[in-house]
């Protein structure tokens, strides 16, 4: 779903005056002391008409608030009269903004809280920036009753034969159905021109006397009584259907799709948009509930989501008889998305219990594993098991295989530290061992924690050596947001970054999916070329990432812990 | 473990440069059905060591006139093609170890699953 960052609109009001008087100055309200000088805050601007000042609770790095040095109620009691005042203030704003070198004006958000979430009485115009950098709370909070957070969740597309959108909808887990479309318009009677104005060639195939059809209706964000969907459908008879109705098996089924905008708290009466047109094939989605994590055999902690598994299927253009790796494999859920379409899997991981399916369970009413719980059985319950290689226990920062490229696909999904730790096998002490050398069967070897940098350089540079050219590796990379830059994705000479997408976990963490694809063979390059980047090392120190994830949560009580210090002394 | 995994494994025992391929010593081996394909067969032989595949094969007593040199035009040889497949996908090794041939370290293979992590002080 893209985000329109466009300029945003100012929602304001228009309503008949409320109660709330509009007085010069109220003793009691804060902002009317702000704006004249009696609370020590910082103007930022200050003239006959207008103040602004940075807000105490930041929702984003700019955060100010503009307010009219008029005591005006709340946005309800804005009138027509108020506009020009309004466009004052969303000016005032972006000079500030200016000012204060944001960048990116268009990654910025104005707004109002509509009451009663407001906090405080006095009109105040809230100005974000940049918006993308919101916290996850803020980004709650400063939403607004605004069309342009999401984009409509229909997209008209050109220029693609019908071949291409049933192949792209036999893979996407993203997209529900295509249509063909045939006419649209934001009323019925603008749809129903629309529709006379398609060409009759191209209906044809579809209308004629021996065909069958029907007809459904599918309204967006709103839910139509079954006699209103009929209603629709008869308003449709203007189209030249010269075939029988058919609804159970139908050579083709149409649809009128309604857009209901997509705020469930706000639905309109009439839809914003509606359109028509001939089914042509649905979208995997299907897969994200019959794959679902919560009804399959064996999970671990960090079960990759069935859907986020097939998006990453498909961003590696797995396909049938490739042969796929996962060097941190887990319980094998990308391996089970990559199955199903076709691809034989492999894997290794690190951690004994799993591979084996042994050791506690991850679920809540169970206490230890069965023993139909292995990443075999996952394969099995789906009916991909003879995609099944194998998987092995096995350090990935030292692999086990032969120099050559092996494998199509590399995904994988490696531990960021947080809830499975990072380790790799080595010790800083001596181990005592029997006199003969040798250890006991049961010896489990030693690991000590895996430098979150090591893990991408080495898995990239792994990929680099093991992938065929035009392979593809797909992984995701944990980032601390207040200091991410496109630099920091690791980078190697011979893979070349496809794509890189963002999913935030928290308002200062978020994981991206990077794809990568081999574009040429290590030793096509000189020795230190084919090195891992020195660039590539964005997380300094002792798994950073680990100690930046907890820092938030962390951040009070170390406070209060250097101010018992100050104390105690 | 199956042959088409062990013919990409190597012995990454700190030291040695000859770690391929790895002995079999197996003490329990399962033949699975598993469903002939192809397509798969064929994109997989060009990634191969053949000569280490024929051993190991050999060695598990699966060899079945699997020759000793690849046969040219092996794509539309169906016979040939399903003799591989038996080999790569359907012989698999439950229970023994994988011997590296230099410094005779062994990893043991339990349920069918190879362990080819190395003690802290052998990195």
């Amino acid at each position: 779903m893209a985000e329109v960052e466009a300029e945003q609109p100012v929602q304001v009001g228009v309503s008949k005056p409320s109660g709330v008087p509009v007085g010069a100055y109220d003793k009691k309200c804060i902002f009317c002391k702000i704006e004249n000088q009696e609370m020590g805050t910082e103007l930022l601007h200050s003239d006959e008409e207008l103040s602004c000042f940075r807000d105490i609770k930041p929702g984003a790095p700019h955060h100010y608030l503009v307010v009219p040095n008029q005591h005006v109620g709340n946005c309800k009691s804005l009138g027509k009269e108020h506009v020009p005042l309004v466009k004052q203030m969303v000016e005032v704003g972006k000079q500030i903004l200016q000012r204060n070198s944001v960048a990116d004006l268009t990654d910025v958000r104005f707004g109002f809280h509509w009451p009663p979430f407001c906090s405080v009485t006095h009109l105040h115009l809230h100005v974000l920036a940049p918006a993308s950098q919101m916290g996850f709370m803020s980004r709650l909070f400063y939403r607004l009753n605004s069309y342009w957070f999401i984009t409509s969740p229909f997209w008209c597309l050109n220029s693609l034969t019908e071949e291409d959108v049933r192949s792209v909808m036999a893979r996407s887990v993203c997209a529900k159905s295509a249509f063909e479309l045939w006419g649209r318009g934001r009323t019925h009677s603008e749809l129903r021109t629309s529709l006379l104005n398609y060409s009759p060639e191209k209906m044809s195939p579809y209308v004629h006397k021996e065909s069958t059809y029907r007809i459904n209706v599918y309204t967006f964000n709103k839910t139509l009584l079954f006699a209103d969907r009929i209603k629709k459908i008869d308003a449709l008879e203007y189209l030249p259907f010269e075939g029988t109705v058919s609804l159970k098996s139908p050579q083709h089924i149409f649809c009128l799709l309604e857009d209901y905008g997509t705020d469930p708290n706000n639905i309109p009466e009439h839809p914003n948009y509606v359109y028509f047109g001939r089914w042509i094939a649905d979208g995997q989605r299907e897969l994200i509930r019959s794959h679902s994590v919560k009804s399959r055999h064996f999970i671990g902690n960090t079960s990759m989501d069935a859907g986020l598994s097939f998006i990453m299927t498909n961003h590696a253009k797995v396909k049938e008889n490739d042969l796929v790796f996962d060097p941190f494999v887990g319980t094998g859920s990308l391996l089970v998305a990559c199955s199903h379409f076709g691809a034989y899997v492999c894997g290794t991981d690190i951690d004994y219990n799993t591979i084996h399916g042994k050791g506690r369970s991850s679920r809540k009413n169970q206490k230890w594993r069965g023993p139909d719980e292995n990443i075999r059985a996952n394969l099995r319950q789906y009916g991909t098991q003879k995609m099944y290689v194998d998987v092995m226990v096995s350090d990935a920062s030292k692999p086990v295989w032969r120099n050559a490229a092996l494998f199509d696909a590399i995904i994988t999904d490696p531990p960021y530290g947080i809830r499975e730790s990072t380790r790799k096998t080595g010790s800083h002490k001596d181990i005592a061992k029997a006199p003969d050398g040798s250890y006991a069967d049961s010896h489990v070897p030693v690991s000590q924690a895996y430098n979150l940098s090591d893990i991408f350089a080495d898995l990239l540079h792994f990929s680099a050596q093991h992938l065929v050219v035009g392979g593809r590796l797909v992984y995701w990379l944990p980032v601390y947001r207040p200091e991410y830059c496109e630099e920091m994705i690791p980078h190697h000479a011979c893979l070349q970054l496809v794509s890189n997408c963002e999913q935030t976990l928290s308002s200062h963490t978020s994981r991206r999916l990077i794809t990568m694809e081999k574009i040429k063979e290590p030793k096509e390059l000189d020795g230190l070329a084919g090195a891992p980047d020195p660039r590539c090392s964005p997380y300094h120190g002792h798994n950073a990432f680990r100690e930046k994830y907890f820092s938030g949560l962390n951040k009070r009580s170390s406070k209060e812990d250097t101010r018992a210090d100050v104390d105690g002394k | 473990m199956k042959l088409l995994t062990h013919n990409m494994l190597t012995s990454h025992v700190k030291g040695v440069t000859k770690g391929y391929p790895l002995l079999i010593k197996a003490t329990e081996v399962k033949v699975n059905d598993v469903d002939f394909n192809p397509q798969f067969v064929c994109r997989m032989i060009p990634k191969l060591e053949w000569s280490a595949l024929v051993e190991a094969a050999d060695l598990l007593g699966h060899r079945q006139d699997l020759p000793s040199e690849l046969v040219p035009d092996y794509e539309k040889n169906e016979d040939f093609l399903k003799k591989v497949h038996r080999a790569l996908l359907e012989v698999e090794v439950i229970e023994g170890c994988l011997q590296c041939p230099e410094s005779g370290r062994e990893f043991p293979i339990s349920r069918g699953i190879p362990n080819m992590l190395l003690n802290e002080d052998e990195v």
